[in-house]
């Protein structure tokens, strides 16, 4: 098995190499989100509230912001409510987006506009099936997390130990139900990679080859995502330290923070399209061990 | 050493072998209880005897007792708290029981050996609830004259309900309060608001608290060894039984309640403040944050002691209860409180502080303040809020007090402000209400907008003067009755002695608008209008004598600037209106604010580029402080701020959904 951070690396130069495909993640998120911002903005500055609004800019102040929320609690509640049909919007975009990157990624062509969207047509109707399934494998797999370890907490814990067992019991599960919701994604993201590469039709049968694959190079594939994951976590952390750290005294500072976040979120685009060139580097290493294995034998006899 | 529990209990409850920890006494002791009670704590009863003394304080003849039996709420579905409660009252535990509880008062004999308890009868002041149990009302067969004690001997049993309000048990933790027959406070003729001497007794509320005489307390509490005990006043004795007892002593001294807590899973943690010795009774896994509840309780004493008065007792006893005994979490005794906390929650996130703090100031409010709770829950809940909103600022800082996590922050002052301000509908009732008859959602009033109420106060007449009222208010009123009239005598009294006559002869006009009125505080700042100033036009006069001009549109180097200023609420108060012009001087204007519309014109080279009323929030009531500023300076930066808060977390929140899915 080809060690982790390798793969790690060339995926990420294999993102850099195609930066027309992170940018097509990066540009269709900002623009779902800019339409909420910007209608955010117009509305705050069409209220009588602007100027006391003001201090704002400076640092958070709870009693301007929960009187103005109290005051336009409505229409903000009405924004915040068409964040929703975007947010699914933008799943659906992003879902067609994954088959002409993957199909780039996996012929290691050059960019054109026409492959990229060839690739998205192409695979649009079997990942949005995919992307069903995988909503509900996790709604069942959380569930049965769920009730299982609800179940072991009423059997194991009492309400004298709550706060002790009852809270290492709810840690645990939290945890084991996070690194299941994982796999689920990962069972998701390789049918995706494994439909690409054998243009298969069911997607019950991508996700069952998935879910094998992933059984059999356990240490390559949750390496793989948990790095990618990590990396993410520090981005984020990072994100947040300049945040604390800077500010927004000024226009300047604003300014600098406005680039840091939009920086941070080309990353997560690039590093969600490295994580791609990434599995698509382990399916094919893992069909060529394979082809390896067989190989011989074949010989043999 | 053990002893056997009769004869230990016989030698205790005999005599009061200790020294008065106060000399002279801080209140006028019209009560005295000396109880032996008995826990048992696998059927939940308590067992007690009750030598009850009673002094007449009225000048007329009394010829009967009230005595409040709290319990009893508890005892079915037809009490008064069960109905208010839409039958939350108990929670059933699934137990045969289930977790009901009653107080059953089997005698009652008085010195004389006359026993009364076939001549009493239950009573429903307030509500005419024939089915309420709560308040026995005993018939004497000769009246007390004034000035005259009574003593009686009561035999009472309890069986004590699941926890659900602030008393019974959970699993092993026993809260036990409001567990004795209880006398009602006599209230004679001029104090508070009686017209004549008579009882004030009202039955066991929902939503209400309690209201009782100050005295003494001698109790004698059996309980199973092991258990660990916390109860209001001082330990002053501890025996171990051979049946598999302990009997505690405990005796407090000018208190107007006692309330106990008994559980064997509890930790203990003492610490002092100068003389006061602070005992913590906590679960065990929770003394890694112990220190927390320290650390705000003694700022709090702290602050109390500088801008109130003193904390007398000598010993505090905080009650931490574990999590299955929630409810009994955040409740006022005397000299013994009870906090809410978790392991959970992160030192950033200081409920636990501000529910320590809060119930903590209830010694002053409540505790020694000792105000009808049933009647003006405002006095000891808002006053409480109030304080609590000024410690936890004072000490934590007052925009990061409640919570100051990652960035976000709310002080506990704007927090209690949000809570009134926040209220669907702050027009419901006036704050003095009985607090049975708020409506829902009226404790809202009771808590936070009397502390805003305050807060306003503080703002109109400055921080050193608010400290001298508050200051004379207890000196006044600690160990006795107030009722509100008396707080607002005390401002009235105080206030043109540091003010003058500024506000008016008094502050009745103030208290009649936002305690006893419904009205809202809302003021605006309408407009800034600029316009040219034209030349004068007509018949005018000059160094030629009179002249005819009529040429329009001829206009000085100056101009007009009108600032409207709008009272779009009931309440009118007098507010500060700070106006800054274009050559970036500034300008303070006062109004009375009693007007619907007040505008204010200036007339110059330099216009005005910014208005705001109550500039320095001085009148917190105001119910939104986000029409209060008009500018033509821009407020730009902050509308691109929250731009680029909202997209990024937008663009996060679409890309972290794609991956997942």
């Amino acid at each position: 098995m080809k060690p982790i951070l390798k793969i790690f690396i060339n995926a990420v130069v294999a993102a850099a190499r195609i930066p027309q495909l992170g940018s097509a993640v990066y540009v269709c998120n900002l623009l779902m989100a800019a339409v909420i911002a910007a209608a955010f903005r117009a509305f705050v500055a069409g209220t009588d509230s602007v100027s006391s609004l003001a201090p704002l800019f400076t640092d958070f102040d709870a009693t301007l912001a929960s009187d103005f929320l109290n005051r336009h609690g409505e229409a903000i509640g009405a924004l915040a409510r068409a964040v929703v049909p975007l947010a699914l919007l933008s799943l659906a975009v992003n879902v067609i987006l994954t088959g002409g990157i993957l199909s780039l990624l996996s012929s290691r062509q050059k960019f054109s506009l026409r492959g990229f969207l060839r690739g998205c047509g192409h695979f649009a109707g079997r990942f949005l099936r995919v992307f069903f399934l995988v909503c509900l494998l996790l709604a069942a797999v959380g569930g049965i997390m769920i009730t299982i370890f609800a179940g072991l907490d009423a059997l194991l814990s009492s309400p004298v130990t709550a706060e002790t067992r009852g809270n290492l019991i709810a840690a645990i599960g939290i945890l084991a139900t996070g690194f299941m919701l994982v796999v689920v994604v990962m069972v998701g993201d390789y049918a995706r990679v494994l439909t690409v590469v054998d243009d298969g039709r069911s997607m019950l049968k991508a996700l069952w080859s998935s879910f094998r694959f992933i059984l059999r190079s356990a240490a390559g594939a949750f390496g793989v995502q948990y790095l990618f994951l990590l990396v993410n976590i520090g981005l984020f952390l990072l994100y947040l330290s300049a945040e604390w750290h800077t500010g927004t005294g000024s226009g300047f500072l604003l300014g600098f923070l406005f680039v840091v976040q939009q920086l941070v979120m080309i990353a997560r685009a690039f590093l969600r399209t490295a994580l791609f060139a990434g599995e698509v580097e382990l399916a094919a290493l893992s069909a060529a061990e394979r082809l390896e294995a067989v190989a011989p034998a074949a010989a043999g006899t | 050493m053990r002893i056997p529990l009769l004869f230990c209990t016989a030698i205790l409850g005999a005599s009061t072998p200790v020294a008065a920890q106060f000399q002279p006494p801080l209140s006028d002791r019209v009560v005295a209880y000396r109880i032996d009670v008995r826990l048992d704590e696998k059927a939940k009863t308590l067992e007690g005897e009750e030598h009850l003394t009673w002094r007449n304080p009225s000048t007329e003849p009394v010829g009967d007792l009230q005595f409040h039996l709290y319990l009893n709420a508890f005892k079915n579905t037809h009490s008064t708290a069960m109905k208010e409660s839409g039958g939350r009252f108990v929670r059933d535990d699934g137990s045969k029981t289930g977790g009901w509880g009653y107080i059953d008062v089997t005698s009652i004999r008085l010195q004389d050996g006359a026993e009364v308890r076939p001549l009493a009868n239950f009573i429903s002041p307030d509500d005419s609830n024939a089915a309420d149990q709560t308040v026995l009302h005993v018939p004497l067969p000769s009246p007390v004259g004034p000035g005259e004690s009574i003593g009686m001997d009561i035999r009472f049993t309890a069986r004590l309900p699941r926890l659900s309000r602030r008393t019974g048990y959970s699993e092993d933790f026993f809260m036990i309060a409001q567990w004795f027959p209880k006398l009602g406070v006599f209230e004679p003729k001029g104090m508070r608001y009686a017209a004549r001497g008579a009882w004030n007794c009202h039955q066991f509320h929902a939503a209400t608290e309690f209201y009782a005489d100050f005295g003494t307390y001698d109790v004698n509490m059996t309980v199973p060894q092991g258990f660990k005990v916390g109860a209001t006043g001082v330990r002053v004795h501890e025996t171990e039984n051979s049946n598999g007892t302990a009997t505690l002593t405990y005796r407090a001294e000018d208190v107007h309640d006692f309330a106990w807590v008994a559980s064997p899973r509890l930790a203990e943690r003492n610490d002092t403040w100068r003389d006061l010795r602070i005992r913590l009774l906590m679960p065990p896994e929770r003394l890694f944050q112990s220190w927390r509840h320290v650390q705000c309780v003694k700022a709090a004493l702290e602050y109390m002691d500088a801008h109130v008065g003193r904390y007398p007792y000598p010993e505090l006893t905080i009650v931490d209860p574990p999590g299955y005994a929630a409810a009994a979490g955040g409740m006022e005794y005397p000299t013994l409180f009870t906090t809410v906390s978790s392991v959970l929650i992160p030192e950033q996130v200081r409920y636990p502080e501000l529910a320590t703090v809060h119930e903590f100031i209830h010694q002053y409010f409540y505790g020694m303040v000792a105000s009808n709770e049933f009647e003006e829950a405002w006095m000891d809940e808002g006053f409480t809020a109030y304080y609590e909103t000024r410690v936890m600022d004072a000490f934590y800082g007052p925009k990061t007090s409640a919570v100051h996590l990652l960035g976000f922050h709310f002080g506990d002052f704007e927090y209690t402000r949000f809570g009134y301000t926040s209220m669907l509908n702050p027009r419901m009732a006036p704050t003095a209400t009985f607090a049975w008859e708020l409506p829902s959602g009226g404790g809202s009033l009771t808590y936070f907008k009397t502390a805003t109420i305050l807060a306003t106060l503080k703002g109109l007449i400055g921080e050193e003067t608010m400290d001298s009222v508050m200051t004379a208010y207890f000196r006044r009123w600690s160990f006795r009755h107030p009722c509100g009239r008396d707080f607002i005598a005390v401002v009235n009294d105080i206030v043109p002695k540091t003010q003058g006559e500024k506000f008016g002869k008094d502050w009745n006009w103030f208290f009649d608008q936002v305690l006893y009125g419904t009205g809202v505080c809302d003021y605006e700042l309408s407009s800034i209008r600029i316009s040219p100033v034209e030349d004068d036009r007509g018949y005018v006069e000059s160094n030629s004598g009179t002249v005819l001009r009529d040429v329009r549109g001829e206009v000085h180097g100056t101009r007009r600037s009108e600032v409207t200023v709008s009272r779009l609420g009931e309440v009118q108060l007098p507010v500060e209106v700070l106006v800054r012009f274009s050559d970036g001087s500034e300008l303070l204007e006062q109004w009375d604010g009693k007007a619907r519309v007040k505008v204010f014109r200036y007339t110059g080279t330099s216009t005005v580029v910014r208005a705001a009323v109550d500039p320095g929030m001085k009148i917190p009531l105001d119910i939104n402080v986000t029409n209060n500023v008009k500018s033509f300076e821009p407020s730009t930066g902050m509308l691109w701020k929250y731009f680029c808060k909202v997209l990024f977390w937008l663009q996060n929140i679409f890309h972290a959904a794609a991956t997942i899915i």
